[in-house]
């Protein structure tokens, strides 16, 4: 039932972004262009990395507004790293171990207080946005100049080809398919949600839930890194304000991507589904020439009016359900 | 005696924020003395009565177990638009001005409560929605341009005195007056905490829940139109970027000050120490000309040890509490089989 529910929501999804086609490719024949399609894919990847790793957190009934500070951070620490031992792999490795320290500490925080992740992770965000300004101080540039000179190799990882695909679509792919592994088919995903229906069935039948939320924001951390560190990729620089617009869209692809906020519902491929639908949505206002400010205006409504859509939606099918049964009983 | 500390401060958790405050503010004076003075707290209050108007207002809906991050944008576009106004006549009328600001603060909130109340949209959500629209129009109304020429009388406003005290500061404390006695006194106000405790319970003794989610909306709009009218006269010029972050602000000094985001409890005089402790915080940095940089490290860091601390505190006291009462109900226990 439950799943039947979601995957008609998918469906709808994949509806909506036929429609976005049609209309964005009526309004300039260009927005239909394959190879346009491939690359467009590169602005928004991080948005869609962060939202699949968001929602692991919000399928256990948490929230993280810290993981656009994350991406900041961590392509900062990643540029440090880079500058002090020219040995780009290993600067990535410590880039994304910073990451998933970063959203560990969220989620051991968490755990401690017992308060509220929207606070603990507002709070963090501070701490994480504060120390990227700080350390890009220390590395030598001043204030929100970035961190420039990457390798060729380090750029090539948002800006390459593979088979004359672009790799962020290879990025995307692959990490759809981990995380939909991770969520879906092994038993740490049924934990994240079960967590996220009943946080007390789950300490009942003896999962621990503390553990099992440090290593849920770790992921999350982790996913903010790999987004930081693409984002520094793509734009050839590593800033400490990278990723500090995310939180909102990041939040907005999850939700509409199915993910409940009450917890206990999520899907990724929901998310992939809804960050193609808000990536190509920003793509083509830009073709009919609408500024990313604009396009916020949009974003929001549209966010509004899909949950509160689905809602209505719900509660018609639900309705309607019930009063055929009455009319079976009748009879 | 113990057990009576331990019941006050579980009970008003706004006695804890003041400890702090206080705590912070002198100990900051060992450091340095010249803190301590009477225009250092006056200055505090100048600067954070934005954010602790904003703040007390945000209370209401989180009460209800909601959440309001809109409130920054919100702020914003009602300072563009009553700013807008005050430059566009020569002789604007201090009431339509009044109305203007006001109002949109106002309806914007509406819409907030109408979305989470009838539309089913959970608060995060839509807020997180309207914070983005809201801050949209208003790069869409201004152009991407700033406001920077505000009316001198106006601009005078904010600097002028009554009784010893800025405006700004005058407003703030009617403000604290308006939401405390709403909030205690007042029969709606108290349903705000029922709904915050429990929505279901609070329908079955037939409370109008969504009438009075609307309206925690609405104060929480209306009171972020009161930071506008202040951010106008006392900032001077209105960026297109006029509030970011106000949000962020206002739900740590909430928290801070005793309003759990579980809702229905806390009160909204703790939340406005919250805001001021969070500005305290603030003012302490730039007193000691600490680098720009550095502020926000050390804020979060701040931040997050008094949301650890507090929390802890609250969680060995509610420990203790229980021990002491199962120790009561066993000493009873065994007073009972022994007769």
């Amino acid at each position: 039932m439950l799943k039947r529910k979601i995957s008609n929501w998918q469906t709808t999804l994949i509806g909506l972004i036929i429609v976005e086609f049609v209309i964005f490719g009526s309004l300039n024949s260009r927005f239909l262009n394959i190879t346009n399609l491939m690359y467009s894919v590169g602005d928004f990847l991080y948005i869609v990395i962060a939202a699949l790793s968001m929602t692991f957190i919000i399928a256990a009934g948490g929230i993280d507004v810290s993981v656009g500070s994350i991406m900041g951070l961590v392509s900062i620490i990643t540029g440090i790293f880079w500058i002090k031992t020219s040995n780009i792999i290993l600067a990535i490795i410590l880039g994304l171990t910073s990451g998933i320290l970063a959203g560990a500490l969220n989620g051991f925080l968490i755990v401690i207080t017992q308060v509220n992740p929207l606070v603990i992770t507002l709070g963090s965000s501070f701490l994480f946005s504060g120390l990227a300004l700080t350390l890009s101080g220390f590395a030598g540039s001043t204030g929100f100049e970035g961190i420039s000179g990457f390798p060729d190799s380090f750029i090539n990882i948002a800006n390459g080809l593979i088979f004359n695909i672009p790799n962020p679509l290879w990025i995307l792919l692959i990490l759809a398919i981990i995380f939909y592994i991770l969520l879906h088919k092994t038993k740490f995903g049924r934990y994240i949600f079960l967590m996220g229906m009943n946080p007390n069935a789950a300490r009942y039948v003896g999962i621990g839930i503390k553990k099992l939320t440090i290593y849920n924001f770790a992921i999350s951390g982790l996913g903010g890194a790999m987004a930081g560190i693409f984002l520094a990729s793509y734009f050839t620089n590593a800033r400490s304000d990278l990723g500090a617009d995310a939180p909102l869209a990041v939040i907005t692809c999850t939700v509409l991507g199915g993910a409940s906020i009450y917890g206990g519902e999520g899907s990724i491929i929901g998310t992939l589904l809804a960050g193609l639908l808000i990536g190509y949505l920003k793509y083509g206002l830009q073709m009919i020439n609408i500024t990313s400010i604009q396009t916020n205006v949009f974003l929001g409504l549209v966010l509004i009016l899909a949950i509160s859509g689905r809602y209505f939606w719900d509660m018609l099918s639900t309705n309607y359900k019930n009063k055929k049964a009455v009319r079976s009983l009748r009879r | 005696m113990k057990e009576k500390v331990t019941n006050i401060i579980l009970k008003k958790p706004e006695i804890l924020v003041t400890l702090i405050l206080i705590i912070y503010f002198f100990s900051i004076g060992i450091k340095n003395p010249e803190f301590i003075k009477v225009d250092t707290v006056i200055r505090i209050l100048f600067n954070g009565a934005i954010l602790t108007i904003v703040t007390m207002g945000m209370s209401a809906v989180i009460i209800t177990k909601n959440i309001d991050v809109s409130v920054g944008s919100l702020l914003g576009l009602a300072a563009t638009f009553g700013a807008t106004y005050l430059n566009s006549t020569d002789h604007p009328s201090i009431l339509i001005f009044l109305l203007i600001t006001l109002g949109t603060g106002l309806l914007g909130g509406l819409l907030n409560g109408l979305g989470v109340a009838y539309g089913g949209v959970s608060s995060i959500i839509m807020t997180l929605g309207t914070m983005a629209m809201f801050r949209g129009i208003l790069t869409l109304y201004t152009g991407g341009s700033w406001i920077d020429i505000v009316p001198e009388w106006y601009l005078n406003f904010s600097r002028a005195k009554f009784l010893g005290l800025y405006d700004p500061i005058w407003i703030m404390i009617i403000s604290l007056i308006i939401l405390w006695v709403f909030s205690v006194k007042i029969k709606w106000g108290r349903y705000m905490y029922a709904i915050g405790n429990s929505v279901e319970g609070a329908r079955f003794i037939g409370i109008p829940v969504k009438r009075v989610v609307l309206s925690a909306f609405a104060i929480s709009g209306f009171f972020s139109g009161v930071g506008a009218l202040i951010y106008i006269s006392q900032i001077g010029t209105i960026p297109t970027q006029a509030g970011i972050g106000m949000e962020l602000n206002a739900i740590a000094s909430a928290v801070i000050g005793g309003i759990s985001l579980m809702g229905g409890t806390g009160n909204i005089l703790g939340a406005g120490l919250g805001a001021l402790l969070l500005q305290t915080i603030k003012y302490s940095l730039l007193f000691f000309k600490v680098p720009a940089y550095w502020n926000n490290v050390i804020s979060g860091f701040l931040l997050l040890l008094i949301v650890v601390m507090t929390s802890r505190i609250q969680i060995y006291l509610r420990q203790e509490k229980e021990r002491e009462v199962e120790e009561a109900i066993q000493k009873e226990y065994m007073i009972r089989q022994k007769e």
